[in-house]
């Protein structure tokens, strides 16, 4: 289960983002890439969960998509997602709001 | 893990990708069972979820089904994902270089997120992936710490 809500340039995610749910996460994160926000906030405040798919996702929104100037900030995501983001090295190359 | 012990579970989960969610609500169950902490939970749901993932990926065709087995045992949780697909070869999986490439990150989080990880894939055959964790409080009995509840 995964609810998505944008406003302005924030997402907030609500659920679970895996290999099911990964196509609309990916499509809310584009959308604001390509409508030319600046900064993008993905509020993971009530992101349950995220695997390697939705991982992957943002490495390579930030790796092929970003245009120069544009950065994605991931805020407050849970501990175990954090562990993840630090295993993987996405803390690396993404600014993260605790 | 064949030869389970009597506290296992077996679930055929459709080869589809909304089924996956409840591998990860039986593991969470199984190592509330097995006495793990909330941050050992979440690390078997990442790594039932990541194994069941490669098996949907690589494993099955979409109208296959392939079967998560989980077994309180040894102190701890096994873990058996098991899917009939075509295999591939273990020697070529390849350590991510973090934080660069895209994808291919799967194994490498069941590697560091388990105790012990072990792939079976025989070409044509199928992929056999075995994970085994123990909580931090392991109490050194044998038998799951919940024998004997009612």
């Amino acid at each position: 289960m995964l609810d998505i809500q944008s406003k302005g340039n924030q997402i907030f995610i609500n659920g679970e983002v895996d290999i099911a749910t990964a196509e609309g996460f990916e499509k809310a994160v584009k959308d604001l890439v390509d409508a030319q926000e600046k900064v993008i906030e993905i509020d993971m405040q009530q992101m349950d969960y995220i695997d390697s798919t939705g991982l992957g996702i943002l490495m390579d929104i930030n790796k092929n998509r970003l245009a120069d100037g544009q950065k994605i900030v991931l805020v407050k995501p849970k501990r175990s997602i954090q562990k993840l983001m630090q295993l993987t090295g996405v803390d690396k190359i993404f600014e993260i709001v605790k | 893990m064949r030869g389970y012990s009597k506290h296992a579970v077996i679930l055929s989960l459709p080869s589809r990708p909304e089924y996956i969610s409840i591998a990860r609500m039986s593991v969470a169950t199984m190592g509330n069972l097995a006495h793990m902490n909330i941050d050992e939970i979440e690390d078997l749901k990442v790594a039932i979820s990541e194994a069941c993932t490669n098996a949907l990926r690589y494993g099955c065709t979409k109208d296959d089904h392939y079967e998560v087995a989980m077994d309180l045992r040894d102190g701890g949780l096994s873990i058996e994902v098991t899917d009939t697909g075509e295999g591939f070869d273990v020697d070529r999986i390849k350590a991510p270089r973090l934080g660069e490439q895209v994808g291919g990150y799967g194994i490498f989080l069941i590697q560091s997120l388990m105790d012990d990880m072990r792939i079976d894939s025989v070409l044509g055959e199928g992929t056999s992936v075995k994970l085994f964790k123990r909580p931090e409080l392991y109490n050194g009995i044998n038998e799951p710490a919940f024998e004997g509840r009612g």
